[in-house]
């Protein structure tokens, strides 16, 4: 028999990740490798456990293997547990038929089981595809203290960002009336982050309701929230002020990698008291060489190092050999950077070998039309030749050989 | 074979000599390389082999050891069957003080998980020993000259040396073993102490020592055993380094610094595992500048390091100057502090303008917790 739970959190993880491209062409979004050691989703994750919240149903879809892996039984994240830990929770086939998840409403009611075996007062709706570090305990005590049928975070974005969000329009006690996607005109600058605390009771009703919907596209924006909205449910906004970022696409990945070095961004990984944890197996301590030059980076475990870095971050055993020249690169792990190599504004995937003398990505201050540049990318497991050279903004496929 | 092999190992020297490595802890988790622990070396070997029915003796202050260890999640022996355990000392009020055990007070402690366990061979090792060794092929070989005890060696010409000497025959078989007291210049077989035994002699010679009041164990169960045994010799031909002593410790952490023991200890076959602690990525400022050093997870490197070991969540401030040291997890150096063959504990602190400074061959030692 499992306990009654207080809360426990959903974390939406199937999305591809499209306009991470070449990043997302093998892996689901949230298994996208950030910050030297991690994964996005160790990131929600750690906040779940950090916060109290010791039961997670992990929602995949798209290309789930590489997720799955990492996730296994939870126990770098300290969710192997007895009553509850972390589930992966597929699409699955029932005697009338099978469905892949419409939306993330949908993907929710598909395992409205999952949920009703710890019958939980609330229920946590996270997304895998944000960098932030927040305590959801303080969230889910504000929720109850107002009595609120639904408690959803927002950040207070800048009004030229506001159309870019979905934006809470809020009375003055911090209730929400209206919900508006991406406003041309925005009435406010309080933007969903994405992260929902619902009554199970009643977001189980809506659920079923928006299921019985065939027009619905079966979303939480679009469909659950003004859906409650208007059955006069008690929605209230919960305002974040730290740091956040929506790590969708490639510049903003590449720029929430550039925040780590930057004291002032807001986000720093080695707070003691608020642990990001990861799967992680045990390299040797890396190695600075004789000829190396390190400035404002980031280095981990098994990297060797004779080549020269600014303004990068190193995942686990990467080589950098000598006269290599890294500036503002993200290289991910396994990846080898040969002698006098340039990887400039970059993001280099695991497995790559960059090969002697080969330019990947080149300086802004090179491109007075700043329409021509863009991060170079390069995907998992490719070569680039001796000598080539990879533009800025070109994207590298998966094992390409160049 | 190596199903049919289990292995008991000392998490101490188990003499009577305070070991100044082992004041606050095990000589086994003294701390080494960055992340290490001692006993990571021969326990990852051993994993690696597929030995996984592991038992670990210990003789006091063993805090250490069980927080290193925990279940043994990180080495994969967290098992059902077999796996890691733990063997406390067993003592009575009054009972001689644990501080007395030799190595066969401890095993004798053990008897009953040894006849608990179905397998045919033991190996019995220390921990104190940093090298990748292959415990399956020992164990074959073991098996293939028909031997009662297989001794592993090493042909070396350390000044100091407190273990058996062997002389071989050329069949392998070890015709002498003797303790060589005194400074040794000639390349002589230095036993490591890691041995192969068949567990019925094992268990007959537990019973004779207990018998005889039997107290050392390479003399009393090794060379006085050498005629009617059959004991051989295996030779052990990677790296090798056997901490004893601040200046073994010093030595091999300097050593670790080569490219070809760095690979060879930890690129080769076995991934030497040691407990995981998700320390952030190491940040370098700056004004910060590395040469020819390893450095761990969790730190944040202002100033200027060349030849030296730092481990986990080390601060190095702007202006520090730190040659040819190794810094323990958790340390601060302040600004402008200057450090040369220094040796820091865990919890060190070091105010800023300090300058300290150490000998290659008789390192400045800092102990646990000390702000200088």
């Amino acid at each position: 028999m499992t306990q009654k739970k207080d809360m426990i959190a959903m974390l939406l993880a199937g999305g591809q990740g499209s306009r991470l491209y070449v990043l997302t062409k093998e892996v689901a979004k949230p298994a996208v490798s950030f910050g030297g050691k991690y994964k996005i989703i160790d990131f929600p994750l750690s906040n779940c456990v950090n916060s109290g919240i010791d039961t997670v149903g992990v929602l995949t879809q798209y290309r789930p293997l590489e997720l799955n892996s990492y996730i296994g039984n939870g126990q770098p994240w300290d969710l192997d547990r007895l009553n509850g830990g972390v589930y992966i929770l597929p699409p699955y086939q029932t005697d009338k038929g099978s469905e892949w998840y419409k939306g993330t409403a949908n993907a929710i009611y598909q395992n409205i089981n999952f949920i009703d075996r710890y019958d939980p007062e609330n229920v946590l709706i996270l997304s895998g595809d944000h960098i932030y570090k927040m305590d959801y305990a303080k969230m889910l005590a504000y929720h109850k203290e107002n009595n609120s049928d639904a408690t959803i975070a927002v950040l207070n974005v800048s009004m030229e960002e506001a159309s870019r969000f979905g934006i809470m329009n809020c009375n003055e006690d911090h209730t929400i009336y209206e919900f508006e996607e991406k406003p041309k005109h925005p009435k406010s600058t309080l933007a969903s982050m994405g992260i929902y605390i619902f009554n199970w009771k009643k977001l189980r009703a809506a659920l079923i309701a928006d299921e019985a919907d065939p027009t619905s596209s079966n979303d939480f924006g679009k469909n659950i929230i003004p859906m409650m909205l208007g059955n006069g449910d008690k929605l209230m906004a919960w305002e974040f002020d730290g740091y956040w970022k929506d790590v969708g696409t490639i510049s903003s990945l590449w720029d929430a990698n550039m925040d780590l070095l930057n004291p002032e961004s807001g986000l720093q990984l080695d707070s003691g008291d608020w642990k990001i944890y990861s799967r992680s197996e045990a390299h040797p301590p890396h190695y600075i060489d004789e000829h190396a030059e390190i400035a404002e980076s980031i280095v981990t475990e098994g990297c060797e190092i004779d080549g020269k870095l600014w303004y990068s971050v190193l995942f686990s055993n990467v080589t950098v050999e000598e006269g290599a020249e890294l500036n503002s690169a993200v290289v991910m792990s396994n990846t080898v950077i040969k002698k006098g190599a340039s990887v400039k504004y970059a993001i280099i995937a695991e497995d790559v070998i960059i090969e002697e003398g080969a330019i990947v990505g080149d300086d802004p201050c090179n491109y007075p039309d700043a329409s021509e540049w863009g991060i170079a990318v390069v995907g998992r497991g490719a070569i680039i030749k001796k000598g080539q050279v990879v533009r800025p903004k070109e994207m590298i496929e998966p094992d390409a050989n160049r | 074979m190596i199903s049919k092999t289990m292995c008991v190992l000392f998490s101490d020297s188990f003499v009577a000599v305070n070991n100044e490595l082992a004041a606050e802890r095990t000589l086994a988790t003294v701390p080494f390389a960055s992340r290490y622990r001692l006993i990571d070396f021969v326990l990852s070997s051993l994993v690696k082999s597929g030995v996984n029915n592991i038992g670990i003796l210990t003789k006091e202050h063993y805090g250490s050891l069980v927080d290193h260890l925990g279940a043994g999640k990180d080495w994969d022996l967290d098992r059902r069957n077999g796996g890691l355990k733990i063997l406390t000392p067993f003592a009575k009020a009054d009972s001689a003080a644990t501080r007395s055990r030799s190595k066969i007070d401890a095993l004798l402690s053990c008897r009953a998980y040894l006849e608990d366990c179905n397998e045919e061979y033991v190996i019995l090792s220390d921990t104190n020993i940093v090298m990748n060794i292959d415990f399956a092929e020992m164990v074959r070989y073991h098996i293939s000259k028909d031997a009662d005890i297989t001794v592993a060696y090493q042909k070396r010409s350390d000044a100091v040396y407190n273990g058996l000497v062997l002389d071989e025959d050329r069949d392998g078989r070890i015709v002498d073993a003797y303790y060589a007291a005194g400074q040794m210049s000639d390349c002589q077989n230095q036993g490591l102490k890691v041995y192969v035994f068949n567990k019925e002699l094992l268990m007959s010679l537990l019973e004779r020592a207990y018998t005889y009041g039997w107290t050392d164990f390479e003399r009393d169960f090794i060379t006085r055993n050498i005629n009617k045994l059959r004991v051989c010799g295996y030779e052990h031909t990677g790296y090798c380094a056997v901490i004893n002593t601040v200046g073994d410790l010093y030595k091999a952490s300097m050593e670790m610094l080569t490219p070809a023991i760095r690979k060879e200890v930890f690129e080769s076959q076995t991934p030497i595992l040691t407990r995981v602690k998700n320390s952030a990525p190491t940040l370098y400022g700056f004004e910060s500048k590395a040469k020819n050093s390893l450095i761990a997870d969790g730190c944040v490197i202002d100033g200027t390091i060349e030849n030296c070991v730092i481990f986990r969540g080390v601060r190095i401030e702007k202006g520090a100057v730190l040659k040819n040291c190794v810094i323990g997890q958790n340390s601060v150096i302040h600004s402008d502090a200057k450090l040369d063959c220094v040796i820091t504990d865990k919890d060190v602190e070091i105010q800023a303008d300090h300058v300290l400074s150490g000998y290659p061959t008789y390192p400045y030692v800092i102990s646990k917790g000390q702000v200088v």
